[in-house]
C-alpha cells in the first residue's frame, strides 16, 4: 500500500499573492500549450483510471505500465477559505490566498519502456494554482530521443501591492479639510502572463536545429502621481507585451566541438495610457467639478491656502472656497512605446584537446524604440498662469551593444587547472526627443488683474508653441578578465587563487554641444581566493573570498572598496540527520570625505533537518541578518512651527555650493544618513506519523525586523523599518486507501509594525487560511 | 562530461564557480535514484540548491521576495548552475543585459531619458533581487533616504533635491514615478 504524499509547508504556500476569479489568457501559444496539456491529462486519465488497479500510484513505484509507457499521475483539488483581520491591502500585498476551489497540483509523466514511442520517449508534465491562486504554473518536457526535445511553460502570477507608505505625501491631519492618502499611490493589481516553448530538432545528430518563442503580457490597473502644479493621481491601466523569437543551429564541425549561431527577435508593445483619478474632488462655484490632486496641507497651500473668510478649502456643500488654486479638470496620456530588437550570435565551444576547453561567443543586438507623446491638461498651474496644455511629439531611442566572451580552461596537470576568462560589453544609446508644448496661459493683463483662477475661461488665454529637440547619447563598455588557478590537492581539499581586472568607461552626451561630454572611467582589481575541504565524507566546508579595489566611482552610492566572504558548511553525522551552516559577509565603503559611505550585509544561519524516527522528523532553521548603509548627505527640511526632529537639529552646515540668489547651499542641511536593518528568522517544523495512514505536520516561522532610519518628517513612522510577522502553520494528511488521500492545512499570518501608524491607513493584519483538499494517485 | 561536456547549458561549466568548489555533477544529479526525473536532481529546485546557499533561502523567506519558495520562479532563471561568461553565474539576454529584464520587460528600455544607475549598477543598486523586508525588494526601508544618499551635492554627481523633507517631498516618486527610465521627461516625470 502507498500512502498518501506527506504535506510540506510548501504545500500550502506562507507567503504568496493575489487572485481573481477566472483565468484569463489571451496568447495563442498560450492557450495551445494548455490545450495540449489538458488534452493529454484527459486523454491519459482515462486510460489510467480504466486500468488503475493494475498499477501503483507512486513515482518511487513501478507506476502502471500502458502502450508502451510507464505512467505516474496525479492530481490535488481543494476549497479554501481565508479570514482577514486587520489591513486586507498588507494582506494581499504579502499573502493574497483568497477563498475558493483549486487544482492545487498535478503531475504527469510518461516514460517509454523500449524508447521506441510513437511521439514521444519521455513526457513530464506538472502544473499548480489553476482556479484562481496568486500563482499559476504549466511545465511541460517531452523529448524523442534523436528526433527532437520541447520545453514548454506557461506561468501567470497576479501582484498586488498597497503598501500604503509608499509615495505617500504624508498628509498632515492639520490640514483644512484632512484628507489622508490611505491607498499608496504606487499601487498596483497586475497579471504577467509567461508562455517560454523552445524545441530542439535532431539534438544528437551532427547539425541540430533550435526553434524557440516567448511572450510576456502584463495587464491590470497601476497608479501613479503626477506632478503638474500640484500632484495629481493618476489610473494607469497596464497593458505590455514582449514577443520574443529565436532560432538557432548547433553544428558539431568536429569531435567535441560544436558552432552555434542564433537569431533572436524581441518585439515590445507599451500601450499603458494615464488618466486622472478621483482622490480629492471639489466643485466649483457654478458645479464645475474639480480634482485637487494627492497632496492637501493647507498650511502649506498645498494645493492653494484657505481664503478668509472660508475655513476650509472646500466647504460643507463641496464646493472648492479659493479658486486661484492649482487643480485639474483633466489629464490625458497616450503611449505607444513599439521597441523591434534582433540580435545575432555566433558560439563556439570546443574539448576537442584533452588538456584545454574553450567557449567563446559574440553577440550583436539593435533596439529600435519609438513611441509618440500625446498628453493634454486642463486645470489650472498658479506657477505659470497656465490654464491648458497640449504636447505632442516623437521620441525615439536605440540600443547597439556588442558582446563578447572567451573562456579557456587549461589543465596544466590531473589537478591543476588555469581558467581564464574575458568578458566585454559595450552599447551605445542614441536618443531623440522632437516635442511641441502648446500652453494656454493667462494673459499678462489677467495676471495683474490677479484674475487668473480655475474660472478663468479657456478663450482668454493666447496659445503659446514651444518647441523642445533632445539630442543625446549615453554610453558604457565593460572589459572584465579574470584568471584563476584552481590546484585539488587531494580528494580532501583543494583551493584557488585568481584575480579579476576590470574597466569600464561610461560616456554621456546630454546634448552634444562643445565639451558637454561626461566621461567616468572606473578601473577595479579584485584578488579572489577560494578553499574547499572535504575532511570525511560527510563533511563539506567551503571558503570564498573576493576583494575588490575601485579607482573611480559612476554613482555616489557605489564602494571604492568591496569584500565578500562566504563560509559554506554541511554536515551528515547521521544518515537522518542533515545539519548546514553559512556566513555570508559583504563589506562597502567609499571613503570619500564627501560621501563617507559604508555598507554592510552580513549574513548568518543554519539548517537542521533531522528524522530519528520513521514516524517523526524535525526541520529547523535560524538566520540572522544585519544590513546597513550609511552615507553623508545634505538636505533641505523646515519642521512645522514646534516640532522638533533630532536628526535636523542635529546636523551641520552643508559644504555644497551657494547658487544665487539663494544665500545658503540649496541644501542646507548635513548629516550622516543612517540605515540599519537586524532580521532574525526562524522556522520549525514537526512531522510526526502517529499511525500508518496520518502524516501531521506542525510549525511555523517568525521574522523579526528591528532597524534605524532618520526621521525627517515628524509624519513618518518606521514603517518596514520594524516589524514581526508570524506565520504558523499545521497540516494533516490522511490516507483514505491505496489512491486517495484526504489533506487538510491551516495557515496563520499576522503583521505587525512596531511604531506608530502615520497619516495613513493602519497596516496591521492577522488572517487565517484553512484549506481541504483530496489528492488522487491515478 | 565527456558526454554532456558539449552541450550549450554545461559548456562554461569548466570555468564555473561550482567546478572551481569541487561542486561535481554527481552533487546534484544521480542518474540512477534521482528524486526529480526531468534533469536526474537528487533534490528538486529550489530546496536542491537551499542545500549549501542557505543564505539565499532565508532571503526567499522575507515577506517581500520573488516567487521562489511558491515555485513560479525557479533559481536557474536567473542562474545558471553549470556556469556562465559573467560573475555570480548569472544569465544574461542575448543582449547582453540584466536578465531581470525577461520579466520586468518595461524597464529594459532603450529611454530617451535612462536614469544612470540603472544602467550603469544594475537593479541591485536599489533592490536585492532574492528579497528584502522592504517593499518593493528595495535595499532600505525609507525611499527619500535611497534618492538623497545620490542625490545630494549639488556639484557631487547628480543634483540634489532643494524639497523641503518635512513636506509632501519626502515621496519622492510620487512625482518621479518613471524612475527606471523615461522618454518624455529628464526627471523622470512621465
Amino acid at each position: 500500500m502507498t500512502m498518501p504524499q506527506e504535506i510540506s509547508l510548501q504545500s500550502f504556500p506562507t507567503q504568496p499573492v493575489v487572485l481573481r476569479p477566472g483565468l484569463r489568457v489571451k496568447s495563442g501559444v498560450s492557450w495551445c500549450l494548455i490545450a495540449l496539456a489538458s488534452m493529454l491529462v484527459l486523454f491519459l486519465s482515462s486510460r489510467l483510471l480504466a486500468q488503475s488497479s493494475a498499477g501503483q500510484n507512486s513515482p518511487t513505484e513501478p507506476g502502471i505500465t500502458s502502450g508502451g509507457y510507464v505512467i505516474h499521475s496525479s492530481a490535488e483539488l481543494g476549497y479554501r477559505n481565508t479570514d482577514v483581520t486587520g489591513s486586507g491591502a498588507m494582506y494581499d500585498t504579502l499573502v493574497d490566498l483568497q477563498t475558493g476551489p483549486r487544482i492545487l497540483d498535478q503531475t504527469l509523466s510518461m516514460q517509454s519502456l523500449d524508447h521506441q514511442g510513437l511521439l514521444f520517449d519521455d513526457l513530464y508534465l506538472n502544473s499548480f494554482g489553476w482556479g484562481g491562486e496568486p500563482d499559476n504554473a504549466l511545465r511541460l518536457r517531452a523529448d524523442k530521443n534523436k528526433f527532437y526535445s520541447f520545453q514548454g511553460s506557461f506561468r501567470r502570477d497576479r501582484y498586488f501591492s498597497n503598501y500604503d507608505l509608499l509615495a505617500n505625501p504624508l498628509n498632515p491631519p492639520t490640514s483644512t479639510p484632512s484628507i489622508p492618502v490611505l491607498n499608496s499611490p504606487s499601487m498596483f493589481d497586475t497579471t504577467r502572463r509567461m508562455t517560454d516553448v523552445d524545441l530542439t530538432l535532431m539534438p544528437q545528430s551532427r547539425i541540430s536545429f533550435r526553434l524557440g518563442y516567448s511572450h510576456n503580457n502584463m495587464t491590470g490597473p497601476t497608479f501613479a502621481g503626477l506632478h503638474e502644479g500640484t500632484d495629481a493621481l493618476l489610473l494607469e491601466p497596464w497593458n505590455t507585451t514582449m514577443n520574443s523569437y529565436r532560432v538557432g543551429v548547433d553544428w558539431k564541425i568536429l569531435p567535441r566541438t560544436v558552432l552555434s549561431f542564433d537569431q533572436f527577435l524581441d518585439y515590445y508593445k507599451g500601450d499603458t495610457d494615464a488618466h486622472l483619478a478621483s482622490f480629492a474632488p471639489a466643485l466649483l462655484p457654478g458645479g464645475t467639478p474639480v480634482e485637487l490632486g494627492l497632496s492637501i496641507d493647507t498650511a502649506n497651500s498645498v494645493p492653494c491656502a484657505v481664503k478668509a473668510p472660508a475655513t476650509s478649502l472646500i466647504n460643507s456643500a463641496g464646493t472648492l472656497t479659493n479658486v486661484t488654486c492649482s487643480a485639474y479638470f483633466s489629464y490625458l496620456r497616450n503611449q505607444r512605446v513599439r521597441t523591434s530588437a534582433p540580435t545575432e550570435r555566433l558560439a563556439f565551444r570546443s574539448n576537442y584537446f584533452q588538456r584545454l576547453d574553450l567557449t567563446a561567443s559574440f553577440a550583436y543586438s539593435w533596439a529600435d524604440m519609438t513611441t509618440p507623446l500625446d498628453e493634454s491638461f486642463n486645470g489650472l498651474l498658479t506657477r505659470t498662469s497656465t490654464l491648458a496644455f497640449v504636447d505632442t511629439g516623437t521620441a525615439a531611442a536605440g540600443r547597439i551593444s556588442d558582446t563578447l566572451d572567451l573562456g579557456a580552461t587549461f589543465h596544466l596537470a590531473k589537478h591543476l587547472r588555469l581558467i581564464d576568462k574575458f568578458y566585454f560589453w559595450a552599447y551605445r544609446i542614441p536618443q531623440s526627443g522632437t516635442f511641441t508644448e502648446i500652453d494656454s496661459d493667462c494673459t499678462a493683463a489677467i495676471i495683474t488683474a490677479k484674475a487668473c483662477n480655475l474660472l478663468t475661461p479657456l478663450s482668454s488665454t493666447t496659445p503659446t508653441t514651444t518647441p523642445t529637440l533632445t539630442l543625446s547619447s549615453f554610453n558604457q563598455s565593460l572589459k572584465r578578465n579574470q584568471a584563476e588557478l584552481a590546484w585539488d590537492i587531494s580528494k580532501k581539499v583543494g583551493a584557488r587563487i585568481g584575480f579579476r581586472y576590470g574597466d569600464r568607461i561610461f560616456d554621456q552626451f546630454p546634448d552634444f554641444s562643445a565639451g558637454d561630454e561626461s566621461r567616468i572611467v572606473v578601473h577595479e582589481d579584485t584578488a579572489l581566493l577560494g578553499l574547499w575541504a572535504r575532511p570525511v565524507h560527510d563533511v563539506r566546508l567551503n571558503f570564498d573570498l573576493e576583494h575588490t579595489n575601485y579607482d573611480n566611482v559612476m554613482v555616489r552610492m557605489a564602494p571604492r572598496k568591496e569584500s565578500r566572504y562566504r563560509f559554506l558548511a554541511g554536515y551528515n553525522p547521521r544518515q537522518w540527520a542533515t545539519l548546514g551552516g553559512s556566513i555570508n559577509i559583504l563589506e562597502d565603503a567609499n571613503a570619500d570625505s564627501l560621501t563617507n559611505f559604508v555598507g554592510h550585509n552580513r549574513n548568518y544561519g543554519f539548517t537542521a533537518s533531522l528524522t530519528p524516527r520513521e514516524r517523526l522528523g524535525m526541520d529547523l532553521a535560524y538566520n540572522y541578518n544585519d544590513v546597513i548603509q550609511n552615507s553623508l548627505i545634505c538636505f533641505a527640511d523646515t519642521p512645522p512651527t514646534g516640532v522638533s526632529l533630532p536628526f535636523v537639529t542635529g546636523s551641520t552646515a552643508c559644504p555644497g555650493p551657494i547658487i544665487p540668489p539663494a544665500t545658503v547651499p540649496v541644501n542646507p542641511l548635513l548629516n550622516n544618513s543612517f540605515y540599519s536593518n537586524n532580521t532574525h528568522f526562524g522556522i520549525v517544523t514537526v512531522r510526526v506519523k502517529p499511525i500508518k495512514r496520518v502524516t501531521a505536520n506542525l510549525g511555523g516561522s517568525i521574522t523579526s525586523v528591528d532597524g534605524t532610519i532618520p526621521q525627517f518628517n515628524i509624519l513618518q513612522p518606521l514603517g518596514s523599518s520594524q516589524y514581526r510577522y508570524y506565520q504558523p502553520v499545521a497540516n494533516l494528511s490522511v490516507s483514505m486507501g491505496a489512491k486517495l488521500a484526504w489533506n487538510t492545512g491551516w495557515n496563520y499570518y499576522q503583521y505587525n509594525e512596531g511604531s506608530f501608524v502615520g497619516p495613513t491607513a493602519p497596516r496591521y493584519f492577522h488572517a487565517n487560511a484553512l484549506t481541504e483538499s483530496l489528492r488522487y494517485d491515478f | 562530461m565527456s558526454c554532456h561536456g558539449e552541450g550549450r547549458q554545461q559548456s562554461h561549466f569548466a570555468e564555473s564557480a561550482h567546478a572551481s568548489s569541487a561542486v561535481g555533477c554527481l552533487d546534484c544529479h544521480s542518474p540512477h535514484h534521482a528524486v526529480e526525473n526531468q534533469h536526474l536532481l537528487v533534490q528538486e529546485q529550489p530546496q536542491l540548491c537551499y542545500g549549501c546557499h542557505t543564505a539565499a533561502k532565508a532571503d526567499f523567506a522575507k515577506p517581500y521576495h520573488h516567487r521562489v519558495n511558491e515555485g513560479l520562479v525557479q533559481c536557474g532563471d536567473c542562474h545558471d548552475p553549470h556556469g556562465t561568461a559573467t560573475i555570480r553565474q548569472l544569465k544574461t539576454l542575448p543582449s547582453g543585459d540584466a536578465v531581470c529584464y525577461k520579466c520586468h520587460v518595461d524597464k529594459q528600455g532603450p529611454f530617451v531619458y535612462e536614469h544612470v544607475p540603472v544602467k550603469t549598477e544594475g537593479c541591485s543598486s536599489c533592490h536585492t533581487p532574492h528579497g528584502s523586508t522592504n517593499p518593493r525588494l528595495l535595499k532600505v526601508s525609507l525611499v527619500n533616504m535611497l534618492c538623497l544618499q545620490c542625490h545630494t551635492f549639488p556639484t557631487v554627481g547628480p543634483s540634489g533635491p532643494v524639497h523641503n523633507q518635512s513636506a509632501k517631498y519626502q515621496a519622492c516618486t510620487m512625482c518621479h514615478n518613471q524612475i527606471h527610465g523615461s522618454n518624455f521627461s529628464p526627471v523622470f516625470f512621465k
